[in-house]
């Protein structure tokens, strides 16, 4: 097993369920793992836990488009579930554009059709982007456009993202104290 | 303090910590001996397969989706359909004589335990991938003849994935009750139908199944009929399993995944709906700790479970909605 003397390794591993998807395959995409160990391994604070191993585990149930970003999502809750230490969340949102129009969010259908899928990841503090991946073309001219519309698509995710750790945190403190 | 001792005990003396408890007759948990935990029951909660079911007992939590999908028959049984693990392509283009080992696949991954590596299937999920495979073939399930489209070209496929996600003991059980719901499951396009005049065996209360588009044949095509009726499965023989563990001479039901590390021996017994006994596998054990009317008392057990989850499923299934769950808690009492 591999170790590094200070600080932990990650480990991501990401799995399609067969059934998962309309036309049965068993995926396993070792591209999808390795951009997510990328995007998390600067905001864990791994160098508290050195000799050790995080593993991440995903796995699909139902797919509908935008693996990555449910998965980056899933991923930061995840963490804070397990009381990791991160600097900041990680929100990911997909952006495309049909007939020049900006759209966020797509699903499976808007990804099998002709529109650029942009998926970004940000850390909501600071703005900063974390992961940036693209598939198929877009034309510089409407990339600002997209770009924006996914960053804002984060924002949005973060709120929710948030709210749903406050509202889990109030509830366990209301159970501690009983 | 005293927690902290319990808990050292435990880890230093399991066998001594559990017998401690077994002898009062109740379990760590809090359990009698011969209750299960709360078994929750959620079908059709993914719109992708064709049936799904999620089975949820105690802290155990497996999913099972079924897709069908059409291939060519095996030259040596044209008219039937079949039940496909993951990997198998079916081209009778290259004769074979050798059966195919159909087989439902289980997943047992680090993501259900840590007990867990990830690669190649484990021998424990090679093991309940068989046993699943053994009930539904064996006890003749289903009629695989009801899955041919046209005898020695077109034949229906069902793969069936059992996914584990949380793993706390007695995924058999699970993953049986998971597969059996998954193929009962009207699925997400759910028209009004007649009830199926073929006089299956099961009892009227369990609705048809896994509904398939109707189909034509023609030219080596397979066509989808939208505007037809859909094409109905029957289950001849609803199988439920009960596994039991035996600890310090006693028999434990549904047991967790401390009491399985640490039993010296465990039985599954499956029962169909008219209570004959379709499987009964036992593991395990020196010949003195198993006695028959140990035997007697597993099958027993597993009459009473079976009703339980019998009328769980029941009534899991009398709302015509998508997504339903049930659940049997411990209340229930065992009639002896």
């Amino acid at each position: 097993m591999n170790m590094l003397h200070d600080r932990a390794i990650i480990n991501v591993e990401f799995n399609m369920a067969p059934f998962s998807t309309a036309e049965r395959k068993k995926r396993r995409s070792l591209e999808l793992s390795s951009s997510i160990k990328q995007t998390f391994e600067p905001v864990i604070k791994t160098t508290l836990y050195p000799r050790s191993q995080i593993d991440i585990y995903l796995q699909i149930l139902q797919h509908d488009g935008g693996d990555l970003q449910a998965c980056i999502n899933a991923a930061t809750l995840a963490l804070i579930d397990a009381g990791l230490p991160m600097i900041d969340y990680v929100c990911a949102c997909t952006a495309g554009s049909i007939d020049k129009e900006p759209i966020v969010d797509l699903n499976h259908v808007e990804e099998s059709s002709d529109s650029p899928e942009l998926t970004v990841a940000i850390l909501p503090k600071t703005g900063k982007v974390n992961l940036l991946q693209m598939e198929s073309r877009l034309h510089v001219d409407n990339f600002e456009s997209v770009a924006n519309l996914a960053s804002e698509g984060c924002e949005n995710i973060y709120q929710i993202l948030d709210q749903v750790i406050r509202d889990r945190t109030k509830g366990l403190l209301k159970q501690m104290k009983q | 303090m005293a927690t902290d001792n319990a808990d050292v005990f435990r880890r230093i003396q399991p066998h001594e910590y559990f017998r401690r408890f077994i002898e009062q007759n109740v379990r760590p948990d809090g359990r009698q001996l011969h209750k299960f935990r709360k078994t929750t029951l959620n079908v059709g909660a993914i719109s992708t397969a064709n049936g799904s079911a999620m089975v949820r007992i105690g802290g155990t939590t497996v999913i099972c989706g079924i897709k069908a999908e059409v291939a060519e028959p095996k030259i040596s049984t044209p008219d039937e359909g079949f039940l496909d693990p993951a990997h198998v392509q079916a081209h009778s283009s290259y004769a074979t004589q050798h059966a195919y080992i159909s087989v439902p696949n289980v997943e047992l991954s680090p993501i259900c335990s840590p007990k867990f590596r990830s690669g190649p299937p484990s021998e424990q999920a090679q093991v309940a991938s068989e046993f699943l495979n053994k009930i539904i073939k064996i006890s003749k399930v289903l009629s695989l003849t009801d899955l041919c489209i046209e005898p020695s070209k077109a034949v229906w496929v069902l793969y069936a994935d059992v996914l584990c996600l949380s793993y706390d003991g007695n995924v058999l059980d699970a993953s049986l009750l998971a597969l059996v719901s998954a193929l009962l499951d009207p699925g997400i396009m759910s028209l009004p139908y007649p009830m199926a005049n073929r006089a299956p065996s099961v009892s009227n209360s369990f609705p048809p199944l896994v509904q398939l588009p109707k189909v034509t044949y023609s030219e080596g095509i397979v066509r989808a009929l939208a505007d037809e009726p859909v094409t109905r499965l029957t289950l001849y023989r609803i199988p439920v399993s009960t596994t039991l563990s035996l600890l310090a001479k006693r028999l434990l039901s549904d047991p967790s995944d401390a009491e399985e590390s640490l039993a010296d021996e465990q039985v599954t017994v499956t029962i169909d709906e008219r209570g004959r006994l379709c499987h009964i596998w036992k593991v395990g054990g020196g010949s003195n700790t198993a006695t028959p009317d140990v035997l007697k008392e597993c099958i027993q057990r597993a009459r009473a479970r079976y009703g339980d989850v019998k009328g769980m499923v029941e009534r899991a299934f009398k709302e015509r909605r998508v997504v339903f769950v049930a659940s049997v808690g411990d209340e229930t009492e065992m009639d002896t």
